[in-house]
């Protein structure tokens, strides 16, 4: 048997780092169905919700489309915008065309026209001119409230119960949650258990701990929708409710008439977020948190956004910066919390510990050992910013510029590698074969890296089939 | 794109001059007040619902014989009192309501008074500024700007209150945009050229809400990438104080700056004297005539 | 060059180094085209020239660029040609040489470099084996005394206005447009830019700011070990010259004894060997040629101290340590320990008493009337010193009058206690404005517009009307607009629509590139320059001016036919066919007017 393997074929597998992908609604929704879709456009809220995430220049589209029933040419929509602004209106138009929002149709005269979906129109046109039915009841019918909760009791059960999931995440023994939502969690990648034993935080599961709140909340939700249906949830009830909960108004209580009972599984859920607040399970009336209503915010995860500054503002809540960064790498951390202290604890080493504040530093073995767990750098300095004191906010940039690259110089130095799948052919037997071989790979553009010398290469493992096609096509003909 | 961090701050002041409109009511009935009113609540809602941090809309309005217009902070992050009872987003519903209520109760407490039906115009953008500035210190980076909804025609007498508005508009950053629906209104003109917002003049008045929300509706930023329509040519040129006619080239008086088309050696205005130097040469002529006469 | 010197026997052996300074004139960089090379001669002129001219020098053997040739120093000039031919191939007169300079010591090729006023530079290598240092010392020194002769005094003014043009590049535009273009000349360029004049040249120098003495002249010496046990001084003219201001009595040494009885390095190293010069001067021998000069400064610093100073303002006594002394206070006696001094406070004192001295020496020097040698008159000169008057400081050589003279010191008494800000206010008497018209405000220059007046009945029934309507309001939203009215109105605001007309009208500055914009404010500029010359004749009284007038008349013609026409000419052509120089054409025309007009009238005078 002449032909002995010419060469032998190993597939390299690393182990690549995982980052933590925050989705915003958009991306999110361009992954549902048409169908889905167009059902979700027919309340209201969604409508509204998708509207105001358009870019600016889109919200001004639909606005100006609004009252119009048939189609305008879209040669006169192209010019809509100035010369020099034609990416953004096609970006636009590709935001737009994405999500349904509107799409081409036949004029009379044989052009094309754009239209806006109308079931899309007429629900955006109730939101903002009214004519049609009412979201969801108002607690009016019940009566007044005779327990009747005022808005800072809201703030702290939504930032308690919140808190008790993050606590569950670290691994607090105080912490406990329902099956459900451990079950949700493990789902989502940020904890894995093992069989019997307790569940344990990954490193997703660390990056996820650093974003704020509004990211937090988001990231929760989205994993939480997309296991519904294997729940046996209708998708599209579920997700109006969420809009329709988060322009709600805080310190109004809502009342649970008229709701399905997979939706009022869903506010059960609600419920252990800390989204919704109801006094007992059964209880005819709910109130949403600012949880809720920011959900809705949090939905682009922006990193500089203020918009957890409304989760900010409230009083009481853990999220009120109280991080002081100092140009020595000193942390000081103003909190009681538990929580916080674990979350600051997970980047720098404590040095020491008050009863109101926590003194740190961030030293590279700390920062490395963070970025060992899964946790990046822009991960930390973002933490840091959106918990910065409001001392700290006052001077630009919040963070003294000397710690954040520095901390982006520690991770770099671990990043001195960087990855690649591919697959190794090694043991020609001659250079011309390898030659050949190489050629080929290179010609397909897949070919990752060569030693000529010693003739081994490294192809993509996505070009390794047609490169291996190739080679037996080689050996059939010499 | 506008960051959400900023604020947008519209206010609308609409001319709600009771004789314009109920002339108007005559002459056309298919646009009443109602009609116009709607519209605007249609783009005070739209306005609301683009952004979550945008604030909406002082509306204030103005009538000659009372001094009385209201003016209301809708803001996203407010507690209404009232609920939404058919579809619309509770916030644009409770301000809608509240604007109806006041307008009501603003034309019901209307009387006749005297033959003046001018409308207030450099007093209510005076209002609107303060507001405005109001709403500044209180620690919020906010850009402003006001839209004002013309009816009735200018009132002469107003000049220069209202130059002294649109100079301070212009000193806060404040853009003053103007949709007039019935007759030219030279100020405005001037006050849309000085703070750098857009001025239109609408041939059809039923069709309010669709050119309230192409022009008016996007802010600075999204204007400078669309296409709208192209400023007014604004006619400067001063009229003469003793003739009232627009000249070009005129004499100013330096001490009360009034202006005139012919010289005069006393200024009407202020009876000032004006001395000027002779030249030289003159001199042996006017003894010539001293001597001749 | 250096010379050294076999100084006395003694442990410390001195070389002194006289540097010599170079003659540097403030440097500018001047624009070729203002000044020409020097006029090109000739050949035979040259040779004719050089051969009238009396030859003061030759130099055999001298390179320049490469090649062999001789340098000869005439009474004018300064050329050198080439080895066997006739002519000169570089000449240059005296007065266009700025300065010279030499190649430092050390260096294998000796050189002499000339300098000229245009920035050029001509180099001139000495390849005489032999005599090469000496042949360029010789060169060098009947240089360094021709020179000075030949300077251009008008250098001021070129420097002046070249500086000017420099600094403002609008004005720098403006000479290219008018003055090279020779539309108007340069004197009239200048005539009302230039505030210097030659008769100001002369006072100019005398408010030139006197260059004081450093104090740290002597201490700026710095003495360089020389290896074998010696010590180095570098003295340059400078150092000289403010060692003659501060010490005159070291001036009167030198001027007794150099050159008769040493040379002028003996005497340095006398100077720097005394202990004169040294900082305790305790131990001062008779040999000495310096001693005296101790003496006297010994008695300088006595009639210092006794005169005091003059100045009401100032009390030094009270600077004075008021010591308890021993016992507090309370021992009636003199003290014991008053007369002892230890060694150590005497040498402390002396030094300080000599630092002391030096300082009122440095500060006297530059106070005191020198005598400047002053080229143009070739007279000495004093310079005057404005604050010799007031202060009272002396040296106790010198002889100048130091009294404090009464009327000065009143007025400084005078400022000590006035202060501006507490006199009442008087400030610029104004007039209150007093309106008799004010409704003119009110409507403000805006013309009259028709006035809708409603009658009464008009009011009131569209009140009510409105009230009526108003009170059964109600917002109905979703009716506020049809789909066809607002298409309507979407088609009247889509580009072409009725209210999108005005849009095709652009500005001229979009339609106009940027260059002929600036073309244009260039035409702008000079034309406002012609003009003003122009305007500023008139009224015409004298000759002077009647020619000023003319020729500005045409001026005015020649800018319009060279720039005018021609720009736009090519606008019509290229761009435009508006009319964008019309305004300028309107000025100048109005110019014209004026001429005619003002000729008329002469010549209806004449006849």
């Amino acid at each position: 048997y002449a032909e002995v393997m010419l060469c032998e074929c190993y597939p390299l597998k690393m182990k690549l780092r995982v980052q933590l992908q925050c989705k915003n609604l958009h991306e999110y929704l361009r992954e549902l169905s048409p169908d889905i879709l167009d059902r979700l456009y027919n309340h209201p809220a969604t409508c509204l919700a998708v509207y105001r995430e358009l870019p600016a220049l889109a919200k001004n589209y639909v606005m100006r489309m609004l009252f119009l029933d048939h189609p305008l040419p879209q040669a006169a929509v192209a010019l809509w915008v100035k010369k020099d602004c034609q990416k953004d209106h096609d970006r636009c138009v590709s935001v737009l065309t994405g999500l349904r929002l509107w799409h081409s149709q036949q004029l009379q005269g044989g052009l094309q026209g754009m239209v806006l979906n109308p079931v899309f129109k007429d629900n955006l046109r109730t939101a903002l001119l009214g004519g049609g039915k009412t979201w969801a009841d108002e607690g009016s019918g019940l009566g007044p409230d005779r327990h009747a909760r005022d808005v800072e009791s809201l703030d702290r059960y939504a930032m308690e119960r919140w808190e008790v999931i993050l606590h569950f995440m670290v691994g607090s023994p105080s912490a406990a949650v329902s099956q459900d939502l451990a079950r949700l969690l493990i789902q989502a990648g940020l904890m894995r258990s093992e069989a019997g034993e307790a569940p344990c935080i990954t490193s997703a599961g660390f990056q996820f701990l650093l974003l704020d709140t509004a990211s937090q909340l988001w990231y929760i939700t989205l994993q939480y929708l997309n296991t519904a249906q294997s729940r046996g949830m209708d998708l599209v009830e579920i997700l109006s409710f969420l809009f329709q909960l988060s322009f709600s108004t805080l310190g109004r209580d809502y009342s649970v008439e008229g709701m399905s009972e997979s939706l009022l599984t869903f506010l059960q859920h609600l419920r252990e977020f800390g989204l919704v607040f109801q006094r007992k399970r059964k209880s005819r009336r709910y109130y949403p948190t600012r949880l809720a209503i920011t959900l809705a915010a949090g939905i682009t995860a922006n990193p500089s956004s203020s918009s957890s500054s409304a989760v900010n503002g409230t009083p009481g809540t853990a999220d009120s910066g109280f991080i002081v960064v100092e140009t020595n790498y000193r942390v000081y951390a103003y909190t009681n919390s538990e929580l916080q202290i674990a979350l600051v604890a997970l980047f720098s080493e404590m040095l020491y510990r008050f009863p109101n504040v926590v003194v740190a530093q961030v030293t590279r073995e700390s920062v490395q050992q963070a970025i060992a767990n899964g946790i990046t750098a822009q991960q930390i300095i973002h933490f840091l910013r959106t918990r910065a004191h409001p001392v700290m906010l006052k001077q630009t940039p919040v963070l003294p510029p000397t710690i954040t690259d520095q901390i982006r110089l520690w991770e770099l130095e671990r990043d001195r590698l960087q990855f690649t799948e591919g697959v190794l052919y090694n043991q020609f037997l001659s250079q011309a074969d390898f030659e050949v071989l190489r050629d080929r790979a290179q010609g397909l553009g897949v070919l990752v890296w060569q030693n000529a010398p010693h003739r081994v290469m490294v192809v993509t493992p996505h070009g390794h089939s047609e490169v291996k096609r190739f080679w037996k096509r080689q050996k059939s003909h010499t | 794109m506008a960051s959400e961090d900023e604020i947008s701050l519209l206010v609308i002041v609409v001319d709600v001059n009771p004789i314009w409109w109920g002339q108007q009511g005559q002459r056309q009935p298919e646009f009443t007040l109602s009609k116009c009113l709607d519209a605007v609540m249609v783009m005070a809602n739209s306005h609301l619902v683009m952004t979550r941090t945008n604030k909406l809309a002082i509306i204030a309005i103005f009538i000659i014989w009372s001094f009385i217009f209201f003016s209301h902070f809708f803001d996203s992050r407010d507690e209404p009192s009232l609920g939404s009872s058919d579809g619309k987003y509770e916030l644009l519903s409770v301000a809608n309501d509240l604007i109806a209520e006041e307008i009501k109760n603003l034309m019901a407490r209307t009387q006749v008074k005297g033959h003046q039906t001018d409308t207030l115009l450099a007093g209510s953008l005076a209002k609107s500024l303060c507001c405005i500035l109001k709403k500044c210190l209180a620690g919020q980076d906010m850009k402003s700007r006001i839209l004002v909804i013309k009816a009735a025609e200018d009132c002469a007498l107003q000049y220069m209150n209202f130059m002294n508005v649109i100079f301070a508009a212009q000193k806060q950053n404040v853009l003053i945009d103007a949709c007039v629906l019935d007759s030219d209104s030279g100020l405005l003109q001037q006050a849309c050229d000085i703070t750098g917002g857009l001025y239109l003049k609408i041939p059809q008045k039923i069709a309010l809400a669709q050119y309230l929300l192409w022009v008016f509706l996007p802010d600075a930023d999204q204007r400078s990438q669309l296409v709208l329509p192209p400023p007014v040519h604004v006619d400067y040129r001063a009229a003469c104080f003793c003739h009232r006619n627009l000249i070009e080239i005129g004499y100013v008086c330096s001490v009360c700056l009034s202006i005139f088309c012919n010289f005069s050696p006393i200024c009407t205005t202020c009876e000032t004297a004006f001395k000027i130097p002779l030249p030289q040469m003159i001199k042996p002529k006017k003894k010539k005539l001293k001597a001749a006469n | 060059m250096t010379r050294f010197i076999q100084c006395l026997p003694c442990l410390s052996l001195i070389k002194i180094q006289k540097m010599n300074a170079v003659i540097n004139v403030i440097t500018f960089h001047f624009m070729c085209f203002l000044f020409f090379c020097s006029p090109l001669f000739a050949f035979s002129d040259l040779v004719m020239a050089a051969l009238s001219e009396e030859v003061l020098l030759v130099v055999k053997k001298v390179r320049q660029r490469k090649q062999d040739g001789t340098l000869y120093l005439m009474t004018e000039r300064i050329a050198w040609g080439p080895e066997g031919k006739d002519r000169f191939t570089v000449s240059h007169l005296y007065a266009d040489i700025r300065c010279q300079k030499i190649s430092p010591e050390g260096k294998a090729k000796i050189q002499l470099q000339l300098v000229l006023h245009t920035g050029e530079s001509t180099t001139f290598h000495f390849a005489n084996e032999s005599t090469a240092m000496k042949d360029r010392d010789a060169a060098k020194d009947l240089l360094q005394q021709l020179l000075p002769k030949f300077k251009k005094k008008a250098n001021k003014e070129l420097e002046e206005k070249n500086r000017m043009l420099q600094e403002d590049p609008v004005l720098f535009q403006l000479y290219k447009d008018l003055v090279v273009s020779q539309v108007i000349s340069a004197e009239e360029f200048w005539a009302n830019r230039l505030k210097l004049s030659s008769t100001d040249h002369f006072s100019s120098n005398n408010n030139k700011q006197e260059v004081g003495i450093s104090a740290a002249f002597l201490a700026d010496i710095r003495p360089q070990t020389d290896g074998c046990n010696g010590l180095r001084y570098n003295l340059t003219t400078d150092i000289i010259e403010s060692i003659f201001r501060t010490y005159p009595a070291v001036k009167q040494k030198y001027a007794e004894n150099v050159p008769h009885n040493l040379t002028e390095k003996d005497f340095w190293t006398r100077f720097f060997q005394s202990h004169y010069f040294h900082r305790d001067r305790i131990n001062t021998g008779l040999q000495d040629l310096f001693s005296e000069c101790a003496k006297q400064d010994e008695k300088g610093l006595k009639s210092m101290v006794v005169q005091g100073v003059k100045n009401p303002m100032v009390d030094l006594l009270s600077l004075e340590d008021k010591t308890l002394d021993e016992g507090y206070g309370s021992l009636t006696g003199p003290s014991t320990s008053n007369s002892s001094k230890t060694v150590k406070e005497n040498s402390n004192s002396a030094i300080i008493k000599r630092f002391n001295h030096h300082s009122a020496m440095v500060l006297a020097a530059g106070l005191r009337k020198i005598k400047v040698f002053d080229p143009e008159i070739y007279v000495y000169r004093d310079t005057s010193s404005d604050q010799a008057s007031e202060t009272s400081s002396t040296d106790g050589n010198s002889r100048d009058s130091d009294t404090f003279q009464p009327p000065i010191k009143k007025v400084k008494l005078q400022e000590a206690i006035e202060y501006e800000d507490f006199q009442n206010e008087t400030g610029p008497k104004t007039i209150a404005l007093k309106l008799k018209k004010f409704d003119r405000y009110s409507h403000g220059p805006v013309p009259l517009q028709s006035h809708h007046y409603s009658t009464s009945q008009d009011i009131i029934s569209s009140v009510s009307c409105i009230q009526e309507e108003m009170s059964c309001y109600k917002p109905c939203l979703t009716q506020v607009m049809s789909s066809s009215a607002a298409s309507s109105a979407i088609t009247a605001l889509s580009p072409g629509g009725a209210l999108m007309q005005t849009g095709a009208h652009q500005t001229v500055s979009q339609l106009v590139p940027v260059d002929i914009q600036s073309e244009l404010k260039h035409l702008y500029t000079a034309a406002g320059e012609l003009l003003r010359h122009f305007w500023s004749c008139f009224p015409v009284n004298t000759p002077f001016l009647e020619e000023k007038v003319v020729k500005m008349q045409s001026n005015l013609e020649r800018f319009q036919s060279t720039k005018l026409h021609p720009f736009q000419g090519k606008i019509q052509r290229e761009y435009l066919s508006s009319n964008l120089i019309s305004h300028l054409e309107e000025m100048i025309q109005a110019a014209y007017n004026k001429f005619h007009a003002w000729q008329m009238r002469r010549m209806m005078k004449k006849t």
